[in-house]
């Protein structure tokens, strides 16, 4: 567990000058603020121009083009919002599995919430396992998460009792270490027009463990216990199914435009965020 | 260059190099993980199977590291030394030549192997040598090949009775000079042996069977013989025994059942027109005395010839009387019984005129020299008076002593013609002495007529023991003797294998002998032991041709650094 919030809360500030969330691209929704919104508004950036119709703003008339043609023309100028960003953190025991993967989970959570905030984003935060809540802003600046209330479930998580704002960036932050199906968490992110963000964080031990010999496992999420001699060979096949599970989920992602990336647990966070983040569009680098 | 282990007892530490894979395979039984990606693993092998109760070994650096300190620590404890570039050892091995040796030559070559195997490695060069304990046997290896001293055990034949091996001993000493070698006894049982040389005794107790003697006798023309057989065992033993004649079919053999060291006598006769026969023992670990052969002795009679006239001579002829072989007559004489002082040209026994009548019995003691014709005889009884006082001449010797006279013995001189002839002197007046009755008195005298016997000229047929000796008249000519077919010089002695033999000179047969072994201490074996002191002395040879191991600072830091390299990644691999 991570002991000093406000020590990784300072480091992600800085990564967030180097990279962040992908929210300078599209359009948003929301209150007026410093993002391109989706319509036209009072801002500085000229978009259009078209003929007057009565209860257009009479400051926004054209007057130079009246003076030339005797017409009333509306200026048009981009609308500026502040978007709205729900960030939704898998909190079940397999986010936590080895202190790397825990450091990475906790990076990668403040990495989202110093971006949001740099780009004066409306941000809310929830933890998502068995249960689903809200973790107010103050909180999640404290370092309190309140986990102690979760716990894992095959299902995955469960977003369809996270009430996410419609038009939303919507980010998750889970490993997609559990059996269900994809659809189950994709749709619920780009439901209400809402745009999704899947960050999968990983480590070495889930990608490439060491297993060989007589075993006896326990399931981080159920606690089950499973005694069993895991061959060379049935080492090489789970290799193969680890590999098969993440491209299943990166199909629908890419159907959906759902920007998908795995990130490595035990490189440098900046580096881990450019293997493959950067390049799906999850993050943008400065 | 051969190592030597000065503590090979640290070898042992060896052990540990199974117990720790034994301890890493159930170290992989108890391996425990909490994952995250259970139902994958799940997916691709829905069958839990368990695996096997020892878990096949996995390699890993700490496993390696602990091999390796197991194995260095051994090597440091077993203290290697060694071999110097010119370290040279001389290792003398004597055999014990005694029949009874012929029971464990398979444990002496077996033994031998492994102790001068072991012995091979001390030095750079080993100077062997193989001797036996018989001194008049040559030397069965010189050399320095090992093997080639083991293949000459072959020609070892033990068949000595009881015998001394101080000459040998010094033989050995002289080839061991300075001490850089090793004197190794090899025997059959425990003995004392002089600090000097170890022993190494192969002997185990063991049960045997065999002919413990013989004697015949000649009635009627037809032999009777006795023998008897004894079990040296320590257990019931039966045996079939038969009687082997020339020209004969398949003999009738006959059972035996020997209580432990009983002796049974067993008596026959031999037809007249039969002149030898070979009674033989179901063979056994000891055969030597599984096999007795047997002559029809045929005996040369001693012609005597007396002066009589005397009290002392009635004596004395009634004494030879009573002695085989000997006729009374003037005919060419051997021996010639007379008063002292008679004139007499051959071999003689002289007795000392009659004594007066008021001559008092001498009250002193009898002593006895220690000579073939007294030896073991007991002269205490013996009254005599005083005897006359003769004077010694140098080649005299006394055989008895009455005080500081002398009253008995025997001249070796010469005739008028060059002739030796053996003079028996008896200082004393027979007739009134006790000698007619003591038994001492008349095997003395039996002993010099036998003596006399051997020297006659003559075929002889006669029953030996085997390496008996057997006297013949003086001669220049080369004697020759011959047994199953094959000639060889004649050494005075009877072979020291049972059988036929004839000694002949110049082809004339002189003896026709059988010879059998008798040597009822050689055949018992229940003394038999083992036992093996060389060792204690390799581990001063070994310091002595060898140097330590000069990397020995290296193997222990490397084991440090085993034990601790092996700790961190222990220490590592659980966090």
């Amino acid at each position: 567990m991570i002991e000093d919030f406000s020590a990784l809360r300072q480091q992600m500030r800085v990564v967030a000058e180097m990279a962040r969330l992908p929210l300078r691209s599209g359009f948003w929704s929301g209150i007026n603020g410093s993002i391109n919104g989706q319509g036209t508004g009072s801002s500085l950036d000229f978009q259009d121009q078209r003929p007057y119709v009565p209860g257009d703003d009479p400051r926004h008339i054209n007057w130079q083009a009246y003076a030339r043609n005797g017409s009333y023309t509306m200026k048009l100028y981009r609308q500026e919002v502040s978007p709205r960003v729900d960030l939704v953190v898998d909190v079940s025991p397999s986010m936590f599995i080895s202190p790397a993967k825990t450091k990475r989970v906790w990076e990668l959570a403040y990495f989202a919430v110093e971006s949001a905030l740099q780009l004066g984003a409306s941000l809310k935060v929830h933890a998502v396992g068995k249960a689903s809540h809200e973790v107010p802003l103050a909180q999640v600046m404290g370092g309190k998460w309140g986990l102690e209330e979760q716990t894992g479930t095959p299902e995955g998580p469960r977003l369809e009792l996270t009430p996410l704002r419609p038009g939303a960036l919507r980010v998750l932050i889970s490993d997609l270490l559990y059996p269900a199906a994809p659809e189950r968490v994709t749709l619920p992110l780009i439901s209400q027009r809402g745009r999704g963000i899947l960050l999968a964080p990983f480590c070495k031990d889930e990608a490439e463990p060491d297993w060989q010999g007589n075993i006896d496992f326990e399931d981080a999420e159920t606690l089950r216990r499973d005694r069993r001699r895991v061959p060379e060979a049935t080492r090489e096949r789970y290799l193969q199914a680890y590999r098969r599970h993440f491209d299943l989920w990166r199909e629908p992602c890419l159907r959906q435009g759902i920007a998908f990336a795995r990130v490595a647990s035990e490189p440098e966070f900046i580096k881990a965020l450019r293997a493959e983040a950067a390049a799906s569009g999850a993050v943008e680098m400065t | 260059m051969p190592v030597h282990f000065a503590n090979p007892i640290a070898l042992w530490a060896l052990l540990a190099l199974p117990v720790i894979l034994i301890i890493h395979c159930l170290q992989e039984r108890s391996r425990r993980l909490r994952v995250s990606t259970l139902f994958l693993l799940e997916r691709v092998a829905p069958e839990s199977v368990s695996g096997a109760r020892f878990e096949r070994l996995r390699t890993s650096l700490p496993l390696w590291l602990q091999l390796l300190a197991a194995l260095l620590i051994a090597w440091i404890l077993s203290d290697p030394r060694w071999a110097k570039k010119d370290s040279t050892q001389t290792v003398v091995v004597i055999l014990d030549s005694s029949a009874s040796m012929s029971a464990f030559r398979d444990e002496t070559r077996t033994a031998l192997s492994r102790t001068l195997g072991h012995w091979s490695q001390n030095a750079v060069k080993t100077r062997w040598h193989l001797l036996e304990t018989d001194s008049h046997k040559p030397t069965l290896y010189a050399g320095t090949h090992l093997d080639e001293l083991l293949a000459s055990l072959d020609r070892w034949q033990p068949l000595k009775g009881s015998h001394s091996n101080d000459q040998s001993y010094m033989v050995g000493r002289s080839l061991v000079k300075g001490g850089g070698g090793l004197i190794l006894q090899v025997t059959d049982h425990k003995m004392e042996v002089p600090s000097d040389i170890a022993l190494l005794a192969v002997g185990e107790a063991k049960d045997n069977v065999g002919f413990s003697g013989l004697t015949t006798k000649v009635e009627d023309g037809r032999l009777k013989w006795r023998v008897l057989v004894t079990n040296h065992g320590a257990a019931v033993q039966s045996r079939n025994w038969w009687l082997e004649r020339k020209q004969e079919g398949q003999p009738a053999k006959s059972k035996l059942d020997l209580q432990p060291l009983q002796s049974v006598s067993l008596e026959g006769e031999l037809p007249p027109e039969i002149s030898q026969a070979t009674l033989k023992l179901d063979a056994d670990v000891f055969p030597l005395d599984d096999t007795l052969p047997m002559v029809r002795p045929v005996e040369r009679t001693v012609r005597i010839d007396e002066r009589k006239g005397s009290p002392s001579a009635e004596r004395l002829h009634k004494m030879i009387e009573a002695v085989p072989g000997v006729v009374f007559t003037a005919d060419h004489p051997d021996i010639t019984l007379s008063e002292v002082g008679g004139e007499v040209t051959t071999d003689a026994i002289f007795y000392d005129s009659p004594a007066p009548e008021d001559a008092k019995l001498d009250a002193s003691f009898v002593v006895a020299e220690n000579h073939a014709l007294t030896r073991d005889l007991n002269w205490m009884g013996l009254l005599t008076q005083k005897p006359t006082q003769l004077a010694l001449v140098e080649k005299d010797t006394p055989l008895l002593w009455k005080g500081d006279a002398v009253l008995a013995f025997l001249r070796r001189t010469t005739t008028a013609d060059a002739k030796p002839v053996q003079q028996l002197f008896l200082n004393w007046d027979l007739s009134r002495s006790n000698a007619p009755r003591l038994p001492a008195m008349l095997v003395m005298l039996q002993r010099h007529i036998d003596a006399r016997r051997q020297t006659l000229e003559g075929e002889r047929t006669a029953n030996y023991e085997t390496g008996e000796r057997i006297a013949l008249p003086a001669t220049d000519k080369p004697l020759q003797i011959t047994r199953n077919s094959k000639t060889e010089p004649f050494n005075g002695h009877a072979p020291d294998e049972a059988g036929f033999f004839e000694v002949s000179r110049e082809g004339a047969p002189l003896v026709h002998g059988a010879c059998y072994f008798a040597d009822v201490r050689e055949a018992d074996l229940r003394e038999c032991s083992s036992a093996d002191t060389s060792e204690s002395r390799r581990l001063e040879a070994v310091l002595r041709d060898t140097e330590a191991d000069p990397l020995t600072p290296l193997w222990v830091l490397m084991v440090l650094g085993c034990l601790l390299g092996a700790w961190g990644a222990n220490t590592k691999s659980e966090k």
